[in-house]
């Protein structure tokens, strides 16, 4: 039985339909795509799994359990964790303060903090941050401040990681390396549910694409099968995939979402932090429009 | 029947006036997205500014009008909203909150100083007490009925406005999405600038309105946006319809209740509570909010002393009371005591504030309760009076947090001034608090040490505030203190990090209302005799603007506010009249100062200190060894790393 399971999930904003009858699994000891044009839906359905959106209709099973009604936190507890794509770090803090204060939520009647900070170091070490730990949180580019927000996910000792857009801010160098870790992540068993524009990076840690547009499910398969599916190119604008692989351009209109992240890449470390949750699209207004 | 009528038309009336008043509100806080808390006070300016031209300059009603109404309203809205509410993040709760709370605070000043209250003034009727028609026997004056016209026009106005004209249906459109709107080539400022003149307009025909009606009074009249948000609650600060129909509610429920209840005995109070309690029933009945990801303000780190630091810096306190007090005599010594005593209920505002991000306005009214308690349980001065005050005092914090905890910051903060307003009517005012004499206190009795005299009192208060200061930062170092902040810097994350934080909120608030009670009754302790007048829940504004000021995530600033606004008074008696409203610039404007620095006056001025040492060090070093290189980890380690950080991001990936 997959770890996730959305059964017939839909969501309505107004009069827009931002999710419409959505099934999606994802199995753990793998990654899982999550791909789609902007505006396909991809956020809410992670804020759905979550539990910062209350579906309009639909159930979401964890594990097998019915979550649908469960508050956020009791979620996380039983191994829901997410990163954001307009990050939400602890910007007053330091990169590890971050990371062991969602050690120290997951611990929170341990009788003291040493396991959680035992837990803090091995994943700075693991994600490769830990000489930046002293470091705060909000003077971090873009890149780094996701990858911080991945460490602070893995703090809780998630079994279902929800990752959006994680690739951002990423050159094709570090986003080959970032495939591996995610790779080696799920492969200790846990599912990794992947949202993300930059297709060289889905296609190369991924096993398994569902692939949403306007909102509704129209494809899953193995990434050569999404590759080759024509309603998958045609949501893409027409264009098929495997075409624009070469210019390492992001799929659809996600191109300029990510180009403005690798701007800002270059243009100045401090300024990363503050314009990091400005880069991306509005999530809602994703959704409406 | 006849009295039903009246009494009806008497209620509509004032319903009528809390309509403008609330649909302004709303079309300023739904286009804006910044609540604005000197609603109340710039009606108050603008009914001044209308007597200014009606009575002093002798002008015509109309022309009168027309000025306040078309030019000077609508320009001092334009004003606020280019200088200040643009700058603002709409999504940091606390800095909206603080800004216009200044902003009101200082139009509260500039009213004080410009029409001194020494001098009683008053707005005739439109029409005069004779200007009346009688409708089943009841004579019903023109101005009530004028009242409910203007608000009938206002529905009509606004309706049109925002259905049928290209700039209101783009106003509509902001509301739904800011940043969509923007994709779209309009301009939210533009529109946000147009929505805060046409609300200090209805602002102000609310304030000129009730002027007449009732009185030209700064107080009442600044306090009209408590009415008014209880009106726009019900329509969520959204709905303008719904906002119509609770301010009607409003209006004639405090007719029927004065005309129909004989209100005696603990009820006696009861009409100016009306509108809180409508408040708190919608409170209840409104459904949580979501949370909502990729809204939270960016924050930065402040520097945080360690146990020894905060030791240091407390010793240090504690002797320079020791040190000082001796030089101090009479009513100085008093108000030093006092500012001490504020300065340790004050805490409870970092704690909150500073650290959870969440804010209260009712610090003043838990001084109250504390002080009460003390003076209850405290027999001959015993500290089981402190005891009993600081646990009664995390109860109620609970309470208190509990119907607001599902909603926003924003409506957690204003009911918890609607909170100090009903207990200051419905138990302050009782008489058997502190309504019909002075509440004696005894001073703090401890085994073996005398604080009866004044010095030895605030030596004692000195040492309370040092070790509670470096108790304070001791949580802030704590797993609790990280998870606190975690929640100030993103509720959604923490959330979806496993963190409860209705549960999270309540301990909160259980803590610092702790403090904040605790800290009463050593004020009352200090004073020995206090009033209901010490509570009056407008003073919890002050204090909580003024910890802002001074630095809302120190402890430092707590003492520092609480001894400003002890000592503002001594001030204000060496001052000509004109300028006694002293307390009301200071705050106000002060707050004000944090729209250039936000993180307040100590920590820029301790971080100016920090940085100046450390740069004697760097040249001493320098003269010793006789290179420049600075000492390891003096610098600001942030901006050494940068460098660094390309490098160390490929590094990242490896893993």
């Amino acid at each position: 039985m997959p770890l996730l399971q959305t059964r017939e999930v839909s969501v309505r904003f107004g009069g827009v339909m931002a999710l419409d009858g959505v099934s999606i699994a994802a199995e753990a000891g793998m990654v899982t795509g999550l791909i789609g044009p902007n505006g396909a839906g991809k956020t809410t359905m992670f804020n759905v799994i979550t539990g910062l959106q209350v579906p309009t209709a639909g159930r979401v099973l964890i594990d097998g359990q019915d979550v649908t009604g469960m508050p956020v936190h009791r979620r996380a507890r039983l191994g829901v964790a997410r990163t954001f794509q307009r990050l939400e770090l602890f910007g007053s803090m330091t990169v590890r303060e971050n990371v062991q204060t969602a050690a120290d939520i997951s611990d929170l009647w341990a009788r003291d903090g040493t396991a959680a900070r035992a837990r803090t170091d091995e994943i700075l070490e693991r994600v490769g941050l830990r000489h930046l730990a002293d470091v705060p949180a909000h003077t971090l580019p873009t890149g780094l401040a996701r990858l911080t927000e991945l460490a602070r996910a893995l703090a809780t000792r998630p079994r279902l990681l929800l990752l959006d857009e994680p690739g951002s801010g990423l050159d094709t160098t570090e986003s080959e390396q970032f495939a591996r870790l995610l790779s080696s992540l799920a492969a200790e068993g846990r599912a990794i549910l992947l949202v993300e524009h930059d297709m060289d990076l889905v296609m190369a840690a991924c096993s398994w694409i569902e692939v949403l547009d306007f909102g509704v499910h129209i494809a899953s398969g193995t990434p050569e099968e999404i590759r080759a599916n024509a309603s998958v190119q045609e949501a893409y604008l027409g264009g098929p995939v495997g075409a624009r692989e070469g210019d390492r351009s992001r799929a659809g209109a996600g191109a300029s979402d990510a180009g403005a992240g690798d701007r800002h890449r270059r243009s100045g470390a401090r300024a990363h932090g503050a314009d990091a949750r400005h880069a991306d699209a509005h999530p809602e207004a994703e959704v409406r429009s | 029947m006849g009295e039903f009528i009246g009494l009806t038309i008497a209620g509509l009336s004032l319903g009528a006036i809390y309509a403008i008043a609330a649909s302004g509100l709303v079309v300023t806080y739904t286009t804006s997205g910044v609540f604005n808390f000197a609603h109340g006070a710039i009606g108050m300016v603008m009914a001044f500014a209308y007597w200014q031209f009606r009575i002093h300059e002798h002008w015509s009603a109309p022309a009168a009008l027309a000025l306040v109404l078309l030019v000077i309203a609508p320009g001092l809205g334009l004003l606020l909203q280019t200088g200040l509410v643009r700058r603002l993040n709409v999504n940091d709760t606390g800095a909206t909150l603080v800004v216009t709370l200044a902003v009101m605070v200082a139009l509260m000043g500039v009213a004080f100083t410009a029409w001194p209250q020494t001098v009683g003034r008053m707005l005739p009727l439109f029409f005069g007490p004779s200007a009346h028609v009688s409708v089943g026997g009841e004579l019903i004056s023109y101005e009530e009925l004028i009242s409910i016209g203007l608000a009938v026009a206002t529905a009509i106005g606004l309706r049109v406005f925002f259905y049928s004209t290209r700039i209101g249906i783009a106003m509509r459109g902001v509301v739904d999405d800011r940043d969509l709107m923007a994709m779209n080539g309009r301009s939210p400022a533009l529109l946000s600038g147009l929505s805060w003149m046409i609300g200090a307009a209805l602002g102000a025909l609310a304030g000129i309105l009730t002027a007449s009606t009732y009185s030209l009074d700064i107080i009442n009249l600044t306090l009209l946006v408590l009415n008014s948000f209880a009106a726009a609650m019900l329509g969520r600060l959204r709905n303008l319809i719904l906002t119509f129909v609770g301010a009607v509610v409003l209006g004639l429920a405090d007719a029927y209740v004065t005309g129909y209840l004989r209100l005696t005995g603990w009820l006696v109070h009861l009409r100016p509570v009306i509108p809180t309690l409508f408040l708190f029933v919608i409170l209840l009945a409104l459904p949580a909010v979501r949370l909502r990801a990729g809204t939270a303000p960016i924050s930065k780190a402040i520097h945080v002393p360690s146990a020894a630091e905060s030791l240091r810096n407390g010793a240090a306190l504690v002797a320079l009371a020791a040190i000082a007090s001796p030089f101090l005599h009479g009513t100085v010594l008093g108000n030093v005591n006092e500012g001490v005593a504020l300065g340790i209920g004050a805490l409870s505002v970092v704690l909150l504030s500073g650290y959870g991000g969440q804010v209260s306005l009712t610090q003043y009214t838990f001084f109250g309760f504390g002080a009460w308690l003390f003076s209850e349980t405290g027999h001959g001065g015993s500290p089981v009076g402190l005891l009993v005050a600081a646990l009664v005092g995390a109860a109620l914090g609970a309470v208190v947090a509990l119907p607001a905890l599902r909603l926003r910051g924003l409506e957690l903060a204003l009911s918890t001034l609607a909170f100090g307003q009903l207990a200051y009517y419905m138990f302050f005012l009782q008489p058997q608090v502190m309504g019909r004499s002075d509440l004696l206190i005894p001073r703090l009795h401890l085994p073996g040490l005398s604080l009866r005299g004044d010095r030895m009192n605030l030596v004692f208060l000195t040492v309370v505030f040092a070790l509670l200061s470096a108790g304070v930062l001791a949580v802030r170092r704590s797993r609790f203190g990280r998870i606190l902040v975690a929640t100030k810097d993103s509720q959604a994350a923490a959330a979806t990090l496993g963190l409860n934080l209705r549960l999270t909120k309540v301990v909160l608030f259980a803590v610092a209302t702790s403090i904040a009670t605790f800290g009463g009754a050593l004020y009352g302790s200090t004073q020995q005799v206090v009033t209901s007048d010490d509570f009056q829940y407008v003073a919890s504004l002050f204090i909580v603007l003024i910890v802002y000021v001074f630095g809302v995530s120190t402890p430092g600033a707590a003492l520092a506010g609480g001894l400003s606004l002890a000592i503002a008074p001594l001030i204000a008696v060496h001052i000509p009249v004109r300028f006694q409203a002293i307390t009301y610039f200071m705050t106000g404007f002060g707050a004000l100062g944090l729209m250039a620095h936000p993180e307040g006056v100590v920590p820029a001025v301790s971080q100016l200190l920090r940085s100046k040492v450390a740069a004697l060090r760097r040249a001493r070093a320098g003269t010793d060894s006789g290179t420049t290189r600075s000492p390891a980890g003096s610098a600001a380690p942030a901006v050494a790393l940068v460098p660094d950080m390309e490098v160390s991001h490929a590094a990242a990936a490896d893993a």
